[in-house]
């Protein structure tokens, strides 16, 4: 439940999470995109009546908090109800639904980086450390 | 210095930590277990050494390599916020699913 943890050769860091949810995609598409659906479960820090959530493809995202500075990310992917993934100053979050019978199932990645990698994050991947905390017995 | 992160990335060098998580051994058993180079397994348990990955002991001739967990156990440490924070949202996108028409 806690999601697994990988590293990238360029010293990025990524947690993934597995859930299967008993709703369609679309409405769960919903959830991840409407900024009203949004202030009932997602980061709760967040102020959604100033950031600026339009998550269409390539559009720039604000995220405001109060008593933090102003966070800035990009809609790198936004193909609904399938494929939602954008960055969060220098971290990416990934959101990929695929249908499971009635319901569907969501991967959710969130690349962790610092400023010097976070321009390398869609150059691809290659080898990834898999199950990190379980390999080594963490 | 590479990050822990940029040390734990490079294939080799988890397979070098896989294979010490079993029992220690001698550079030469790393050098034939991975079928690479031995100046490159050399500079690989230098970095992990260096990162405190790795301990080593002298035993005669033979170097003996061991596997040193606590970097990893921090490197856990730092992790794991993170990892609660995002399975705490998603257990609450679960709960707002429920809800929604």
């Amino acid at each position: 439940m806690f999601g697994t943890v990988r590293t990238f050769p360029d010293g990025r860091v990524e947690l993934r999470y597995e859930r299967r949810f008993a709703h369609p995609r679309d409405k769960v598409w919903r959830a991840l995109t409407s900024t009203e659906e949004l202030r009932r479960w997602f980061v709760e820090i967040l102020d959604y009546d100033r950031s600026v959530l339009d998550f269409t493809q390539g559009a720039t995202l604000t995220f405001l908090a109060d008593g933090f500075p102003a966070g800035e990310g990009k809609v790198l992917a936004a193909d609904p109800p399938s494929l939602l993934e954008y960055t969060w100053d220098t971290e990416t979050l990934r959101w990929e639904l695929t249908e499971d019978g009635d319901g569907c199932r969501l991967v959710f990645t969130n690349v962790v980086a610092d400023a010097a990698t976070a321009a390398a994050v869609d150059e691809g991947w290659d080898l990834g450390m898999k199950r990190l905390a379980d390999a080594l017995d963490l | 210095m590479p990050s822990i992160f940029e040390v734990l990335a490079e294939p080799h060098r988890r397979q070098i930590l896989e294979l010490l998580r079993v029992r220690e051994r001698p550079a030469g058993d790393l050098v034939d277990a991975l079928g690479i180079a031995q100046p490159t397994v050399s500079k690989h348990l230098k970095m992990l050494r260096e990162h405190g990955l790795v301990a080593v002991r002298q035993d005669a001739q033979r170097r003996v390599y061991r596997l040193s967990p606590e970097p990893l156990r921090e490197l856990e440490a730092w992790l794991t916020p993170y990892r609660a924070l995002w399975a705490d949202r998603l257990a609450a996108l679960e709960r707002h699913l429920d809800e929604m028409d």
